[in-house]
């Protein structure tokens, strides 16, 4: 078991009402099993997303990686973790408007010992692998949506995480380009076995996943 | 942690409206800064390098300086002849009388100033002798001719060789040009001190200038000038002719720093402000790219220190602009009141390496300081808040 997400329960204090988000959501993730994750706006969906990446932490309950509890690690620890363990991929890309792809998808591994020369082996062949290669001092403005999100693709997996955290990573895009971006998840999924956990509001891009989760009013309500 | 300022400073340019406005800002200060403390700087310097430490200046008791004071003709007879006084290769001693006041004459450009005139025996010239005859020649003895220092020239009225200065009537030919080295006696001017005493009705001498012959000891007290000092028929007191010098720098030396660091301080508060102002709106801008590093799995404090350097660069790069406007005047002689002397002194901007470095250190103090608010602000983000945009 990669992920074992067991009782967690998060709310949200907003003025002087408590938002209950989560109420108690239980979900298990296999290592290499990609799961899509639908359910109405508001439903919680990327709150869960964010906890599972430690990015936020529960009121109660306990989410388990690789079988270490991630609940109750400082956030210095759970950023170091998420460094090594986890690739996001996000609506918007979220690329640094100011690096070109070859300096956004290095980011990561700042982050580590790697030497430069290192460094720029590792990206060219992330970026090869999303094919954008000859596109290394582009910056962000200067690419289409599809191709900004292939970058924040190479990003996400240049520094060999074990899962990616897709949210909604086709949601601002057009059909073809969603269908690029999707089969080349569906490419990490079955060459690299890298487990997904992919948020998105559209039926057709859900297929794709070995598993489909309903998310509602902060519990699970199917899992097929 | 190195990669991520590149970062940090593409966002600097890409900014570049508010990153040029902060380092203008803070340039300015820089800039003012520079200008008062190396006025300043020009100012000791032009009376700390006056003279020779084997010098000793005689006053009499009780004096502070060289216009105050008083010796009679017996006690310059008794001090030229003292014992431990050098010699020329002639036999004549290295010791000479003057008398030192303020004269109000006319300047170049209108209007009138006090000027420190100098009256001197020959032998003053073999004395003093950092101050070095740079055209014409000593005035003769027995005459009104005067040598003037070179900063003078053209700054009085008449004041060039062939020309003559005018104390109220009494004309002063100038035959000669001194050069003190940017140092007080360019700003002086020279005349034989009996004309001196007769031109103006003085009875007395007013300090002895001698060149010791063995040099005084490193340390401790000095046997010479206690000799001196405790002479009682001389009632004396004893510089040496650098010490006295760079004592009289002292008050305003000290209220230019004073006023420099009380313009730059308040500028600088203002641009630190302003500062601050651009990094926050510049932070408030780029809270989803924060969000983004902090899920990418970097720390809090690799932000903070982000931010840090932001501000750090934008104070340097203040800093070095405020030192490029000022450096124009370096070198750029002017004049102000010795308020000791009372008299006008001419003395040139120095930008040297200290002050320099002292501008660099206190733009970049402020740039930090302007950048800690962002800084901590930025830190306290939660990432999942951030990531909202
Ligand atoms: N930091 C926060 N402070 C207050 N309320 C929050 C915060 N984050 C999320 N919420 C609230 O929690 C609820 C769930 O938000 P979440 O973003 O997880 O939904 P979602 O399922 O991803 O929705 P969408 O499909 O629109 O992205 C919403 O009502 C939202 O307003
Ligand atoms: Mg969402």
């Amino acid at each position: 078991m990669l992920i074992q997400v067991r009782g967690v329960v998060k709310s949200y204090v907003k003025g002087s009402e408590t938002v209950l988000v989560l109420d108690g959501v239980d979900l298990d993730v296999d290592a290499g099993e990609w799961v899509s994750l639908m359910g109405p706006s508001g439903s919680g969906k990327t709150t869960l997303l964010n906890l599972i990446g430690g990015l936020d932490v529960p009121d109660s309950g306990s989410i388990c990686v690789n079988d270490d509890e991630m609940v109750g690690r400082t956030n210095a620890e759970l950023a170091a973790w998420r460094s090594r363990n986890v690739g996001y991929i996000f609506q918007l890309y979220n690329l640094l408007p100011v690096l070109d792809a070859f300096q956004n998808v290095e980011m990561p591994l700042l982050l580590t010992n790697l030497s430069r020369k290192e460094r720029r082996e590792h990206v060219m062949t992330a970026l090869d692998l999303v094919g954008l290669s000859d596109r290394i001092d582009h910056y962000p403005a200067q690419l289409s949506g599809g191709q900004n999100q292939r970058v924040a693709i190479a990003r996400a997996i240049v520094a060999d995480p074990a899962f990616l955290l897709a949210d909604e990573p086709t949601g601002d895009l057009d059909r073809k380009s969603a269908e690029d971006v999707l089969n080349l998840l569906q490419d990490l999924h079955t060459r690299f076995k890298k487990a997904i956990v992919m948020v998105t509001h559209d039926p057709h891009c859900a297929e794709r996943a070995d598993r489909l989760v309903h998310l509602e009013k902060g519990v699970i309500v199917a899992d097929t | 942690m190195i990669g991520i300022l590149r970062y940090h400073l593409m966002s600097l340019w890409v900014r570049r409206v508010g990153t040029s406005l902060s380092v203008f800002s803070i340039g300015m200060a820089v800039g003012i800064l520079v200008l008062v403390l190396s006025l300043a700087r020009g100012f000791e310097l032009s009376l700390v390098d006056t003279g020779r430490e084997d010098n000793i200046l005689v006053l009499r008791q009780g004096a502070s300086s060289e216009g105050e004071s008083g010796v009679t003709r017996p006690k310059w007879r008794a001090l030229q002849t003292y014992p431990g006084v050098a010699v020329d290769a002639s036999g004549d001693p290295l010791a000479s009388a003057e008398i030192y006041a303020a004269m109000n004459l006319n300047k170049a450009d209108g209007g009138t100033a006090n000027f420190p005139l100098r009256g001197v025996m020959p032998a003053t010239f073999r004395v003093r002798d950092t101050a070095k005859l740079v055209a014409g020649r000593e005035f003769t003895p027995g005459t009104n001719e005067v040598v003037v220092g070179k900063a003078l020239l053209g700054r009085l009225a008449g004041c060039s060789l062939g020309g003559a200065l005018d104390t109220g009537g009494v004309m002063w030919p100038v035959v000669g040009v001194i050069d003190g080295g940017g140092a007080a006696f360019d700003s002086e001017i020279w005349c034989d001190v009996e004309v001196f005493m007769q031109v103006f009705k003085r009875q007395v001498y007013g300090n002895v200038i001698l060149r010791r012959a063995t040099p005084a000891p490193a340390e401790g007290p000095d046997p010479l000038r206690e000799m001196l000092e405790n002479d009682l028929r001389l009632d004396a007191k004893t510089f040496t002719e650098r010490g006295y010098f760079r004592e009289q720098s002292g008050p305003l030396g000290t209220a230019l720093k004073f006023v420099a660091v009380f313009i730059a301080g308040i500028m600088a508060i203002g641009a630190a402000f302003g500062t601050a102002v651009t990094l926050l709106a510049s932070l408030a801008e780029r809270r989803r790219e924060i969000g983004t590093l902090l899920a990418l799995g970097f720390r809090p404090h690799h932000v903070v220190l982000g931010f840090l350097c932001e501000a750090t660069a934008l104070g340097l790069a203040g800093g070095i602009l405020g030192v490029l406007l000022a450096l124009p005047v370096n070198g750029v002689a002017t004049g102000t009141m010795n308020w000791k002397t009372f008299t006008e002194q001419a003395f040139a901007f120095r930008i040297t390496p200290d002050v320099v470095v002292l501008a660099v250190t206190f733009s970049t103090f402020v740039g930090i300081v302007s950048g800690l608010l962002p800084a901590i602000r930025a830190s306290r983000v939660p990432p999942s808040v951030a990531l909202r945009g």
